[in-house]
């Protein structure tokens, strides 16, 4: 009797676990990795097309050492005072980017090589200062030890710029690739001529793996 | 004599087992194993801490974030973004969406998972989500208006540039970039920051997608309506490995009407239908290889069943003939081969990858408005494809328009 049935019971039994029995896979539970330092002027562990750290690098290092080497503003006699941020720098690309990381370490290389060459104005200050010198002129705080000027300073240059990006993609290899021209003129103030301009031109390509095209 | 009757009983054992084993092949086409994935160990303090400063309607998804790994971990971004956003908590949809576009445009080259996903003996739900085109595109939408809110008009057309990107991978030539609800975002962040060449440049792009469209870039507020569930993704075909789109369900609105301040009823511009989008991009490369993996689970399917069919019957005729033992014995190694190409055939994964980002509207409806500083009342009804009033999603809404900034007003038909 028991024999009877051992062969079908058997039988439904597997049916019944083969069904439920799925293959389980543990994704993504490694131990991790600790925390590292990369060099920002290298390609880091993970790269796309757009601007990244060794692109902001290599860019502010390029112009830095091109404004020193021009004589019209590095060699003055009279240090020239130069707006450097990002108010007239525009991003037209498809590259989500702070504009700031290129215009501060720019304005910071320089106004660290220059070493007195070149003088910067900081408009982003305007509002800051101002208050503390109505402040000083009402009596409400006493001078400075570096004394009272009559105005702030105006300035002679100031940088503007574009970011501009050409996007190409190929549907049939998965191909994307984005071509990135970030253009600098330094602008004078009086005349609107541009005493100094360069730019700066990389193209990236990348495919994903067939599986996300 | 004693030889030939341990041969029978031999025979017999071997028997027993081989039509064992063909009865287990015979009920396994019925019971196609999927793939699963176990929840990823999250320490309890880790867990606790992370969720600590996350509201407490959006923990649930939060912990389905850390659980469900990398492999969820932009899908779950893209529906805590827009649930964050429905709940009013702006700050989480901002880093919701920045994480869901870091993992879009991360690019998977010599990815081991990807790598496996391939194979014939893993499902292509294994590789980490990054979304089909309209998806991708939508989640550079969704954080280009947030920079749009900000007044960050650079960063917000570099999203929807990027969006744009996105739908480049379409395999049909004629659907390739035709995202207009982008294109239209991208020239009024253009305008809005100043550069009219772009703007022009994308209005006229705009106008070969959308000639009805009649709207110009003055105004100081933007209306998006936001109607509809999301496209759904099923598998079909053989082995389910055909993807397919389907329209969400339980959403009749197809049109919007507004009225403001109580004057006259208007249509709302229908800018983009993302189902359509959905729909639109033609063949994957991934449907091939996943072709090919149904194919292969059909071809070793076919042999085992037949070998299976040969097998049984080559059992019961045995019987029949003088050398019964040596062709019940032919029989039952047959049917061990048919268990194998059985086994297989089931080993084999070609199901489609059907998760799918599913918060997102079925439709975005746009409209441009000059308002004065203030507030304002929005009589909001909606109609269904024969053009029949839905009154209980009827909406009235006071929305307060800034004369410092461009206004963005965002709302939905329902909650999603």
């Amino acid at each position: 009797m028991t024999k009877k049935y051992l062969f079908p019971t058997i039988l439904a039994l597997l049916f019944i676990t083969g069904c439920s029995t799925n293959y389980t896979t543990r994704v993504n539970n490694s131990a991790g990795r600790a925390t590292i330092y990369e060099d920002p002027n290298t390609v880091g562990k993970v790269a796309g097309v757009g601007i990244e750290s060794q692109d902001v690098v290599s860019i502010t290092d390029q112009m830095m050492r091109d404004i020193l080497a021009t004589p019209a503003i590095a060699n003055r006699t009279v240090p020239p005072r130069v707006i450097i941020d990002d108010r007239y720098f525009h991003n037209e690309s498809s590259s989500v980017i702070n504009k700031r990381l290129i215009t501060e370490r720019l304005m910071i290389s320089l106004n660290r090589a220059s070493v007195g060459r070149i003088v910067f104005v900081d408009r982003s200050s305007l509002e800051m200062v101002q208050q503390e010198r109505t402040l000083k002129r009402q009596g409400a705080v006493s001078e400075g030890t570096l004394g009272a000027v009559s105005k702030v300073a105006g300035a002679d240059f100031r940088l503007i710029g574009r970011i501009m990006s050409q996007d190409t993609t190929d549907s049939n290899s998965g191909n994307l690739s984005r071509f990135h021209m970030i253009t600098f003129k330094l602008i004078d103030l009086e005349t609107t001529i541009p005493v100094w301009t360069n730019m700066y031109e990389f193209k990236k390509s990348a495919q994903d793996d067939i599986i996300y095209r | 004599m004693e030889t030939t009757l341990i041969r029978s009983f031999l025979t017999r054992i071997f028997i027993t087992i081989t039509l064992f084993f063909i009865s287990v092949a015979i009920t396994l086409p019925g019971c196609a194993t999927r793939q699963t994935f176990k929840p990823v160990q999250v320490d309890p303090h880790e867990m606790k801490s992370f969720l600590s400063d996350k509201p407490s309607a959006l923990k649930k998804s939060y912990q389905a974030l850390l659980e469900e790994g990398a492999r969820n971990e932009v899908l779950n971004n893209m529906q805590i973004g827009i649930d964050a956003l429905q709940m009013g908590y702006r700050e989480n949809a901002v880093s919701s969406f920045d994480l869901a576009i870091k993992g879009i445009t991360t690019v998977y080259a010599n990815n081991e998972v990807a790598k496996k996903a391939r194979t014939l003996w893993y499902e292509e739900q294994m590789k980490e989500f990054k979304g089909e085109p309209y998806e991708r595109a939508m989640a550079f939408y969704y954080r280009g208006v947030l920079y749009l809110e900000d007044g960050d008009y650079e960063n917000a057309r570099a999203c929807f540039k990027s969006g744009i990107n996105q739908d480049a991978f379409a395999e049909e030539e004629q659907n390739r970039c035709d995202f207009a609800l982008l294109i239209f975002l991208s020239a009024v962040a253009s305008g809005l920051s100043g550069d009219d060449y772009m703007a022009d440049l994308a209005m006229e792009e705009l106008k070969t997608l959308r000639p009805d469209f009649d709207q110009d870039l003055s105004g100081n507020a933007l209306v998006l309506f936001e109607t509809g569930t999301s496209p759904r993704k099923l598998g079909d075909g053989p082995g389910h490995s055909e993807l397919k789109f389907r329209r969400g369900k339980g959403a009749p609105e197809q049109t919007v009407e507004i009225a403001v301040n109580n004057t006259d009823f208007k249509n709302v511009y229908p800018m983009e239908s993302i189902f359509w989008q959905s729909t639109s991009r033609g063949g994957r490369f991934v449907d091939k290889i996943l072709e090919g993996k149904a194919q292969f689970r059909q071809v070793h399917s076919e042999i085992g069943s037949t070998l299976a069919d040969i097998s049984s019957t080559g059992m019961l005729i045995s019987p029949l003939f003088d050398n019964s033992g040596n062709m019940a014995g032919a029989s039952a190694a047959l049917g061990l081969l048919a268990v194998t190409e059985m086994a297989i055939a089931q080993s084999s994964r070609p199901h489609a990858d059907i998760r799918y980002w599913n918060n997102l509207p079925d439709t975005v409806h746009v409209m441009l408005m000059d308002l004065s500083a203030g507030n304002h009342s929005f009589d909001i009804r909606y109609r269904d494809n024969k053009g029949n009033l839905i009154p209980k999603l009827d909406q009235k809404i006071e929305v307060n328009i800034q004369d410092d900034q461009f206004n963005i007003v965002q709302i939905a038909s329902r909650k999603r």
